[in-house]
């Protein structure tokens, strides 16, 4: 199922701080065995979104939300990205389609990061 | 008259050579190692100290799994010693030093950030091998180099390009 719309907005959540620094923003997105974790969150508010992080990713990982970096689905794209949709939860998608070298990784994560709004809890 | 030329290839003074054996050549890169520890301990060049302990902070935070919250990789004593040796391998006043980050595959970054788009990474998890990847304006590098005795001159190379200006 692809995503409802190219222009839909994506959030990865934040749980490590040094990944604030702007020097760190970039392993925020770097994949994990492939994929990283992001969730849908076009068309919600900003509660809402917090909420998400609170709710379905906190619990999960034992650790509480630092904050989250957005991100437009149509700019992951354009890297050469997939957004796949994986839910439960709801909402939640996977970025994948990352190429296999390590250096093509951090050098698309980098590029994420530059693009990306970061924002603290 | 002579006169003095940078060593283009000399990426830095800081690495005794490894050829030669035997008590004086020990003696001599006893020597040579602490000339060089005092010059890194000038006011100058006191970032050395802050950047070894970033690195032992690094290390002690992300060596057990899942430490970014999700599931990363912990951060090995390969690829903590092989940062020290990238670390004391850079040219000694050429370049700002790097700030260290923990990646989620076990790697440790090396990395030189003036803006969004002027960054530069260097990692090592610990394989002899230096993943780099950096942004420089429009422009965009990545690539591996082999990390043996010395720095890659691609590293130099990516390095002088971020600080070009």
């Amino acid at each position: 199922m692809a995503p409802k719309t190219p222009s839909e907005k994506l959030a990865r959540f934040v749980i490590f701080n040094r990944w604030f620094k702007p020097s760190g923003r970039f392993n925020a997105f770097m994949p994990k065995d492939g994929k990283t974790s992001v969730f849908r969150i076009s068309n919600i508010s900003d509660d809402e979104i917090w909420d998400i992080g609170d709710l379905k990713v906190a619990p999960k990982r034992g650790k509480p939300i630092l904050g989250r970096a957005d991100i437009s689905a149509l700019y992951v794209i354009a890297k050469g990205l997939e957004v796949h949709p994986n839910e439960p939860p709801e909402r939640h998608a996977d970025i994948a389609g990352w190429p296999d070298e390590k250096s093509k990784q951090k050098e698309i994560a980098l590029d994420l990061a530059a693009e990306a709004r970061f924002y603290k809890k | 008259m002579s006169e003095p030329i940078q060593c283009t290839d000399c990426t830095s003074i800081s690495n005794f050579p490894e050829i030669g054996f035997g008590t004086v050549v020990n003696g001599l890169k006893e020597f040579y190692n602490q000339v060089v520890n005092e010059f890194r301990n000038t006011e100058t060049l006191g970032r050395m100290d802050e950047i070894r302990q970033s690195l032992n902070d690094v290390f002690e935070e992300c060596s057990q799994e899942g430490w970014d919250g999700y599931d990363a990789l912990p951060i090995t004593e390969d690829a903590y010693y092989e940062a020290e040796r990238l670390i004391k391998s850079l040219p000694l006043t050429s370049f700002p030093m790097p700030e260290i980050t923990p990646g989620p595959n076990g790697e440790i970054d090396l990395v030189w950030y003036r803006s969004k788009r002027l960054v530069f990474i260097a990692s090592v998890s610990g394989k002899n091998e230096i993943v780099y990847a950096g942004l420089f304006g429009l422009n965009k590098a990545n690539g591996q180099e082999y990390f043996g005795v010395s720095l890659s001159s691609a590293i130099i190379a990516n390095l002088k390009r971020l600080y070009e200006d």
